[in-house]
């Protein structure tokens, strides 16, 4: 018979029976864990049956034999109304699974190896076994029925056997038990079955009739089974629809051509008929979209099965529930998805959902649940995975983050809950042999996040300890044609991908000035409040560097300047256009390979008037700008940044400069600025001898500097105030010992980059700390601090006293061996001064850029290398107090006198400075302070040696 | 030159008959003439417009829209490193290999010629081997060498 058969009928079958076991694997799926329904079982029996029928016209003996044994098997269920067994299930589950690799082993044998024997015997068995333990049978009829297969006597008869086996065995029960129901009647009248249903796993008890309670009865259950009407679908080769969709592509090509050339061209036929062309391609295309569309529960479906038997393994109930399985995703993404979705809802099982015996404990009913929703949103499909466990345990995250060196431990407490939560994303943060030791959940959730990035999708987690875990995939309904942000360059136009971008910003030079600025040559924005890196497509493309760049943009700033605002791994970056276009559906046309090493172009297009663009890889240009460092070097970036940061801050000084009644440019270092505020004379209200603002619900000092340094001489007040009672003035707002002043100046200029020190000290004049060239101008540096001293009449030491003292300090140490000192200080400007100060004294200053610099040189120096160390408080990576502490940790350095040198100077700190063992904590810019407790400190220490 | 090589009689007959009657897409950069195998090639154009791709090496001219598909274009003067002037408009040679299209950037296209396997040499070692590294070999015509461009190779090189 099968000679008669040509190969393509045989791979019709092939196709037709995986077909139908997708669909029958669904139907069980539903059956499991659910009150009967009479229109799946017989849908159930009737596919099962056709397979059987198809089975043996092509001569699959051994497929006919097990789909015999379901279908006889299914027979008394589907005539008695029956509930059935989990056991049942799984045996109906193993035996699909069996035919589905015979169906494989005979399309593809040299692919697929041959099941073997004993395995069809085994697996038929077991259905019998478990049919007969649910109807209390005798035994030694399935045995007896088993050693037959066993013997492969595979007759009719033989099956016959079987038949009158499942028929008397369910005769047999029916005799014998009284609540026995009829095909027809209501199924939730009837409560006493699942108590009949003998349990053959003791540690599962009655989970059918408590499922099925749970989840209660949803529509679903009694909708037709997809897919019944046969004649009213074809199968057809996706190879075709591929076509069909390039077809599609080049046709909304040709399309916006036409479209173009009819907008230039005043030919109102043309229009209109280009409109016509316009609403058939679009409907076209989108009906051509819909062939490859799929529903999501297609995969879905699966993790009900997959669930399960890792419920079973794991020994823990587990439900999951399927929400908007009907939402349509493209074949290609669905098949993308997969991978990533089964390995998040395994770490749900494993991990996030705790054993019956712990859920108890923490109140929760034992049955966990997982929810999967899935539904479209805006252009895009949600997914949405959740679970009732226990969440991330954030403490244990990072300390696991530290140990594996993915951040320092500096940095931990820095973190939000959320960014501890992005940790599992990073790659190598944990891998499978530590899975069961540690209840993070991020096994391999690196791999997640990348292959759901790879096809255009983003990934979200959210997670409340004990409360469970959410985590959000979005994923693009197409990969072929994706909405684009079209931008200009110079002659050439690019697409930017529409599922990046944040959001898009034009600067002139109104806002600008203040909004861009620039960073060691680098531009950043401040994008309400915060801090948004620019990468100018100059640098991007043709790797441009610096000072060249700020220049550009500045005349830029006059025409406006366009910014991008991409998202990325590590935060958002603006990307700096010369123009934007326009936003278009465009069709991704891949590039040949070598384009990849470029990094910055993930694909091109055909835009209307046929001119090729190349489409943007947002990343790839984060990580050309150096932006994204952390994805591709398994380093934190934001620890690297701000080392970064640190180590341009000592290079040059960012300086706010503002003018004064005399003229002339006067500056103080930005990091002493909290805010700049404006007021207005009416404002202002006297409390004794100061002049005050309300601000903030407090009180603010208001200094005036023209009057501090003598540039007013008309101190009156009054004056001021009687002739410009409602115009502004700039206030600097100042922040010291906890309190704020501000500082009333003329107008404030600008804030500059200063990489030259201060010129000709100054230290007769109170006030004044020096002379300094900033841009190109020289400013007059005020001490703020000093003055804010002078006025509060605090810590006051006469400048007369100064001189001398450290006159003969500076002698004491000519005389012995000079003093080293190690010096942690962040700030560039406040290095600068202390180590002039110091080396004013003949000591030897090593300076690091912070704490943990600081601690680095000390252990690789030699004992007894340093006299001193020196450090600020606040600084990144490690702060002064971690510092001193680590000092303290370590024998042979505990000895070494610590100083804090700090703009904080509360009694809280000043109090925690001691506890770490800091031997004094001093005031910034306090120079014979300073050099006093120097002196002192180390004198205590010659003396107790 | 003109007697045949050795190696050439050595030749299996198998790889004779292979190479016999292979028609060859000539054309010309920078005066030197240059042959492909008629079979790698899809197409012969005019110049068409082409977009600019930044970063790429300089032989990599752009993309080109050859009716809605993209081919990248390559241009030999460029990548055999010759310092000759280019000229005011290029001709497109498309290739397809692997599923993607190169389109080779000449200054003239010549005759599709049969070559027979005697005419056959390998690349002389004194060829620079910036251009030798594409070649196959070349074909003595009477008047003409013609040098093979393996656009395999070519690919390789974008490739590394």
């Amino acid at each position: 018979m099968s000679e008669l058969l040509s190969q393509e009928s045989y791979q019709e079958f092939y196709a037709e029976s995986e077909e139908i076991m997708g669909r029958v694997s669904q139907y069980l799926t539903e059956l499991d864990g659910k009150k009967q329904n009479p229109n799946l079982i017989d849908s159930f029996y009737r596919d099962i049956h056709t397979v059987k029928g198809t089975a043996q016209l092509f001569n699959f003996s051994e497929i006919a034999q097990i789909a015999h044994a379901m279908e006889a098997s299914l027979e008394p269920v589907r005539r008695g109304n029956l509930v059935l067994s989990s056991d049942w299930i799984d045996s109906l589950f193993a035996c699909l699974d069996l035919i589905v690799r015979l169906i494989k082993a005979a399309k593809e044998p040299s692919q697929n190896p041959p099941v073997e024997i004993v395995l069809i015997h085994f697996t038929v068995s077991r259905l019998i076994e478990s049919v007969v333990r649910y109807f209390h049978a005798d035994v030694l009829v399935a045995k007896d029925t088993f050693m037959t297969i066993e013997r492969q006597e595979r007759t009719s008869e033989d099956l016959g056997r079987l038949d009158q086996m499942f028929q008397s065995i369910s005769k047999n029960h029916q005799q014998n038990a009284p609540l026995h129901h009829p095909y027809l009647e209501e199924p939730q009248t009837d409560p006493a079955i699942p108590t009949e249903v003998p349990m053959s796993n003791p540690t599962q008890p009655l989970p059918i009739y408590a499922e099925a309670n749970l989840t209660g009865a949803s529509g679903k259950d009694d909708a037709n089974p997809p897919g019944q009407d046969s004649n009213s679908s074809i199968r057809v080769q996706v190879s075709l629809l591929d076509r069909l969709m390039n077809l599609v592509g080049e046709m909304v090509l040709v399309r916006n051509q036409v479209l173009q050339y009819s907008h230039e061209h005043e030919d109102f036929t043309l229009l209109n008929l280009s409109q016509k062309l316009d609403l058939v391609t679009s409907e076209l295309q989108e009906e051509v979209m819909k062939t490859r569309m799929q529903p999501i529960g297609s995969i879905l479906s699966k993790f009900t099965r997959f669930v399960r038997e890792l419920a079973r393994d794991l020994e823990k109930q587990i439900e999951i529930s399927i929400e908007g399985a009907e939402t349509e995703l493209d074949k290609t993404l669905i098949e993308a998805i997969k991978d990533p979705i089964t390995h998040i809802i395994r770490n749900a099982c494993d991990h996030g959902i705790e054993n019956p015996a712990e859920r108890r404990q923490r109140g929760k009913p034992p049955l966990g649940k997982i929810r999967v929703r899935s539904q479209q949103e805006s252009g895009q499909v949600v997914i949405e995975v959740s679970d009732d466990g226990k969440g991330l345990d954030s403490k244990k995250l990072l300390s696991k983050a530290i140990e594996k060196k993915l951040i320092t431990p500096e940095k931990g407490p820095t973190l939000t809950e959320r960014e501890i939560y992005q940790l599992v994303f990073l790659p190598g943060f944990s891998t499978a042999e530590h899975v069961s030791e540690v209840s993070g959940r991020g096994v391999g959730m690196d791999v997640v996040k990348t292959n759901i990035e790879k096809i255009g999708g983003t990934v979200d987690l959210k997670s409340e300890p004990s409360r469970g875990t959410t985590i959000r995939l979005k994923i693009p309904l197409t990969l072929a044609i994706v909405p684009a942000l079209i931008v200009s360059y110079q002659e050439s136009r690019f697409a930017i991908p529409q599922v990046k971008l944040l959001e898009l910003v034009r600067v002139d030079s109104a806002e600008g000035q203040y909004k861009l600025e620039f960073l060691q040559g680098k531009p950043v924005f401040r994008l309400r409040g915060n801090l948004l890196p620019l990468v100018s497509l100059d640098e991007v493309l043709k790797e441009e560097q610096g000072c060249n760049l700020q220049e550009k943009l500045k005349n830029q700033i006059e025409n406006g300047i366009n910014i991008v605002v991409l998202a990325t791994d590590s935060g958002p970056f603006g990307l700096i256009v010369d123009e934007i276009l326009d936003t278009a559906d465009i069709v991704v046309k891949p590039l040949a390979k070598f384009f990849k090493k470029l990094l910055i172009y993930s694909g091109a297009t055909i835009m209307g008037d046929g001119s090729v663009s190349l489409i943007f890889d947002v990343l790839g240009i984060a990580t050309k700008a150096n932006l994204a460092l952390n994805r591709t070097r398994n380093q934190d970036t934001t620890q690297l940044a701000s080392h970064l940061r640190a180590r341009a801050a000592l290079e040059s000084q960012e300086m706010l400069s503002f003018g004064l009644k005399s003229g002339g440019h006067f500056s103080i270092p930005l990091c002493l600025v909290q805010r700049l505020e404006e007021f207005s004379q009416s404002d202002i209200e006297t409390s004794g001898n100061y002049r005050i603002v309300q601000y903030r619900n407090a009180v603010l000092p208001l200094i005036s500097l023209n009057k501090m340094l003598g540039f007013d001489p008309s101190t009156n007040e009054g004056n001021v105030a009687a002739t410009s009672e409602s115009q502004k003035f700039p206030v600097i707002v100042v922040q010291k010992c906890n309190r704020l002043f501000g500082i009333e100046v003329n107008q404030i200029i600008d804030i500059l980059m200063a990489d030259h020190e201060i010129e000709d000290p100054i230290h007769d004049k109170p006030g004044i700390l020096g002379n300094m060239i900033i841009g190109k101008e020289v400013s007059t540096v005020i001490d703020v601090l000093g003055l804010i001293d002078l006025i509060t009449g605090s810590n006051s030491t006469s400048p007369k006293k100064e001189g001398s003292t450290s006159g003969s300090l500076s002698q004491k140490n000519t005389e012995s061996k000079p003093l080293r000192i190690l010096f942690a200080e962040d700030t560039g400007f406040f290095v600068k001064q202390v180590k002039k100060i110091l080396l004013a004294q003949g000591y030897v200053v090593t300076h690091a850029v912070d704490g943990e610099e600081a601690f680095r040189i000390l252990e690789s120096s030699q004992p007894g290398e340093f006299d001193l160390v020196l450090t600020d408080i606040e600084m990144p990576r490690m702060t002064g107090f971690q510092l001193a502490a680590k000092i303290k940790s370590i024998k042979e350095f505990a000895q070494i006198p610590l100083i804090a040198l700090t703009t904080r100077v509360r009694e809280a700190d000043i109090e925690k400075g001691k506890q770490v063992g800091f031997s004094r904590y001093l005031e910034k810019l306090k120079s014979d302070q300073l050099i006093e407790a120097i002196q002192e400190v180390s004198h205590e220490r010659t003396s107790t040696h | 030159m003109n007697e045949p090589r050795p190696t050439n009689e050595r030749e299996s007959p198998a790889q004779d008959r292979n190479r016999e009657a292979v028609q060859f897409s000539t054309f010309t950069v920078a005066g030197r003439l240059y042959g492909i195998d008629v079979r790698s090639v899809q197409e012969v154009t005019k110049s068409l417009p082409i977009t600019n791709v930044p970063l790429a090496p300089i032989y990599i001219h752009g993309l080109i829209n050859l009716r809605g598909q993209i081919a990248t274009a390559v241009s030999l003067k460029d990548l055999f490193e010759l310092k000759e002037p280019a000229p005011p408009e290029f001709m497109n040679v498309v290739c397809r290999l692997d599923g993607f299209l190169i389109s080779l950037l000449v200054d003239q296209i010549g005759d599709v010629i049969e070559l027979s396997s005697d005419a056959f040499e390998p690349t002389p070692d004194t060829v620079s081997s910036q251009v030798a590294k594409f070649m196959d070999g070349i074909y003595k015509t009477p008047g003409n060498l013609i040098s093979i461009i393996d656009v395999r190779r070519v690919l390789e090189v974008l490739n590394d």
